[in-house]
């Protein structure tokens, strides 16, 4: 039995709901935080949940930085970069997870057959996010010189034209961007991932005072959260049809990169080594100012997913 | 529903119930010995992992080529653990961990590989170029991210599976608990609704019978039903009828019987008083006309009228003892016995006759009844020994069964053939004639009527020539008959 895309078959918590903005990603990497709205277990959990939709994770988190957002849903690099400019950030959950998910796209007849063809090549990236992290990744699994690529800061929705108007010669991009590339421009493009360097995490990010303040709805968010976890799980169907509903997204080009993605809410161990990377790089290539690896097990917020399902907190502690 | 067809109908059901239990619980440990199976390989497997991190660990930091060959060799053992892992465990989300965790694996590997052959390159180490000092980072960081994902997975994999077997133990233990109730419920009920219904019917036909033997045969046990109880409750009812008609023609028969006796001793008497009065008068009217013939012709008929009327006595008496209520008194033998051998002392006067009289018991009975049984069986041993010089002739006791007594009268008189013994206790049965020893051949059928009554047996033996000995058993005074 399916439902429709704002039905809602639970009823709310007793009591006043608690109200929350939170700063979501029209993508479909937020895919449980768009099922968790539109299946109304937010606000089963009693919870008022005031969207600000954004085009991807960083302006999330700057909606988050900036007060106008309590919650976010953004990937670990600009969550990194924004520790290590010291503001006060949480990680609550990784809410996704892929190794496919962010690519380059090359023109092929920019002579680009392969990464290792990047050099002396424009190529476009959105400065802060993940785009960047994987770009470098790329070149350096290619051992291409960061120096010898000419690097266009793009936002994410420009990447599409200035690929077509050979402005950039490739793009690093993630979905749906990078599938609606390859479809407008077929053959003339051609794909390529980080190999096996690269790991993506998309999370939900909120001010570590927010969460003292409000005891409880943190727990309240991940409830829902894995709730919507279950629904993505037992019907992918539906649950893509709900996140193009959500999104306005095309519902194929949305179903055409589902398998990418894995959507489940988890604190992992793994998640440690992947930040710190991060903070090398960042520091390395200057993003940031020269500084020591902060240590994120400050960072992680790991009380309320422990509360609500604790077999998912793999982080030791 | 027949009893045999019910009771295999039972144990059928109740064989069938303990089979669907065996079979039921059979298969949850089976399932619960798959279960522990599968949790003892997801622990193997997150042992495997957890031993390979370490290795990892050291591969990592300590560059050489022993941990990287220790850790080659683990990540075969647990690709193989893998293996069997997606084969042996049925849940699809247990199996799509493990192709993560294989593709994870197989990815690691590659990635040690490729960062063993890096630092064995001459570019790497002191004043490596940024790229490969980059390189080299990047690669140790997924190799340890990998590493401790693989764990994390694995560990997941063994919970999951431990909880199951966990859950399986309990379900075997719940149904174990549950279809043992049942077991017990299903054979409980079964007997006792068998139980029930032939203690019912058991207790019916008990009641029934009692009632019977207590003289109601109007009674009916009256069970309906196919079974065998309900049949013998016919049956018995069917007894009973026929008990009833046959105890209604015996009532009749015996108002018969007193009416004929009565007839016997009012009707038969009269013209035997006039046959033994007017031979008197004939024979004291005119003895001078009767010639010596025709006085001992009037002599026989006055002897067989007197003889008529011995014999009508007897048997009116011998009628009596069948119907004269029978009083129930403690009677000591002893005293009874001795006043029947005083009686019968003129008998034996002028004869030498030795009498040897053991100590006799105390029986309950009717004293006069039991004196007449005395009185016939004295009677016949002095009789029947009046040829014997001397006559020998002893009353006492022997061996009884529990609550009887049993008392002896032997003589050595002239015995009888044991081929007659039957016939001895028939009325009008004489083993010898009127002329050889008088009496009407009553008296021991009187005997063995009173010792009927009394609930006793009575027997004789005897062998010609050489006496005879009758026995009486009696209740004793603490028996009943």
């Amino acid at each position: 039995m399916t439902f429709g895309v704002t039905g809602c078959q639970d009823r709310p918590a007793p009591g006043p709901p608690q109200k929350v903005t939170l700063a979501v990603a029209q993508l479909p990497h937020a895919a449980l935080v768009h099922v968790a709205v539109a299946r109304g277990y937010f606000a089963s959990e009693g919870l008022a949940v005031s969207l600000v939709r954004v085009p991807f994770g960083k302006p999330a988190l700057d909606a988050v930085l900036a007060g106008k957002a309590d919650v976010a849903t953004c990937a670990e690099t600009p969550f990194v970069l924004a520790v290590l400019r010291e503001e006060q950030v949480s990680w609550l959950a990784t809410i996704e997870t892929s190794t496919e998910n962010t690519v380059l796209v090359a023109r092929t007849d920019a002579g680009i057959s392969g990464p290792q063809d990047l050099a002396g090549k424009r190529v476009g990236y959105a400065r802060g996010t993940n785009g960047e992290f994987f770009l470098d990744s790329l070149l350096v699994r290619n051992r291409v010189d960061r120096g010898a690529v000419q690097l266009v800061d793009l936002l994410p929705d420009g990447m599409e034209d200035a690929l077509e108007r050979r402005t950039v010669d490739a793009v690093a991009i993630w979905n749906p961007i990078s599938a609606r590339i390859g479809k407008k421009l077929g053959d003339s493009v051609r794909t390529f991932s980080a190999g096996d360097l690269y790991f993506e995490s998309f999370g939900l990010v909120a001010r570590p005072g927010f969460v003292r303040e409000h005891p409880g709805l943190a727990e309240k968010l991940l409830r829902a959260l894995l709730r919507a976890e279950a629904f993505v799980r037992d019907q992918p169907r539906e649950a893509v049809r709900v996140v193009a509903g959500e999104t306005g997204l095309d519902p194929g080009e949305t179903d055409a990169s589902w398998r990418v993605f894995v959507f489940d809410v988890r604190l992992d161990q793994s998640l440690l080594p992947l930040l710190e990377e991060q903070a090398r790089w960042a520091i390395r290539t200057g993003l940031v100012p020269p500084r020591e690896t902060p240590n994120f097990l400050r960072f992680l917020e790991l009380q309320p997913l422990l509360s609500v399902k604790s077999q998912a907190v793999t982080v030791m502690r | 529903m027949r009893l045999r067809t019910r009771f295999w109908t039972s144990a059928a059901i109740s064989l069938g119930t303990v089979l669907l239990v065996a079979g039921t619980v059979g298969w949850s440990l089976l399932d619960s010995v798959r279960s522990k199976a599968r949790e003892s390989l997801a622990r193997q497997l997150q042992q495997q992992v957890l031993e390979r991190v370490l290795v990892t660990d050291e591969f990592l930091l300590r560059r050489e080529h022993r941990p990287g060959e220790q850790l080659e060799r683990k990540g075969a053992r647990i690709d193989e653990l893998l293996r069997r892992a997606s084969s042996e465990l049925p849940d699809p989300e247990e199996r799509a961990t493990i192709a993560r965790m294989q593709a994870e694996l197989r990815r690691g590997t590659a990635l040690t590989g490729e960062l063993a052959t890096l630092l064995a390159s001459p570019a790497t180490g002191e004043g490596a170029p940024p790229g490969l000092v980059d390189l080299e980072g990047r690669l140790r960081t997924e190799i340890l991210r990998l590493a401790q994902e693989l764990y994390a997975q694995a560990s997941q994999l063994a919970d999951s599976a431990s909880d199951r077997a966990r859950a399986n133990e309990t379900r075997t233990l719940v149904l174990v608990a549950v279809l043992v109730a049942m077991v017990l419920a299903v054979t409980g009920v079964n007997a006792l609704q068998a139980n029930r219904l032939i203690e019912q019917r058991v207790e019916r036909l008990r009641r029934g019978a009692e009632q019977v033997a207590a003289g109601d045969l109007q009674h009916r046990i009256a069970i309906s039903g196919s079974d065998e109880l309900a049949e013998l409750g016919r049956t018995f009812d069917g007894m009973t009828v026929q008990l009833q008609a046959t105890y209604a023609n015996l009532e009749r028969s015996n108002r018969e019987l007193e009416a004929f006796s009565y007839s016997v001793s009012h009707d038969l008497r009269a013209p035997l008083r006039h046959v033994t009065g007017f031979v008197g008068l004939l024979e004291a009217h005119a003895p001078e006309a009767l010639d010596p013939k025709s006085r001992h012709y009037l002599d026989v008929i006055a002897q067989a009228a007197t003889r008529m009327g011995e014999l009508i006595d007897d048997l009116l008496e011998f009628s009596r003892m069948g119907r004269v209520e029978m009083k129930r008194d403690r009677v000591p033998l002893g005293p009874l016995v001795d006043e029947v051998v005083r009686e019968l002392a003129p008998e034996a006067l002028g004869r030498e006759v030795t009498w040897e009289i053991g100590e006799l018991p105390e029986v309950t009975g009717d004293r006069s009844m039991l004196r007449q049984v005395f009185r016939n069986l004295v009677g016949n041993a002095l009789k029947f020994s009046k040829a014997r010089t001397p006559a020998r002739i002893s009353i006492g006791t022997g061996p009884a069964r529990a609550g009887e007594v049993e008392v002896h009268v032997r003589d050595n008189g002239v015995g009888f053939d044991m081929k007659y013994a039957p016939n001895l206790f028939h009325v009008f049965q004489r083993l010898h004639s009127a002329e050889e020893f008088e009496g009407t051949g009553v008296g021991l059928a009187n005997v063995q009527r009173i010792v009927l009554r009394h609930g006793g047996r009575v027997r004789a033996e005897g062998s010609p020539d050489a006496g005879a000995t009758f026995w009486v058993s009696l209740p004793s005074k603490e028996g009943d008959s």
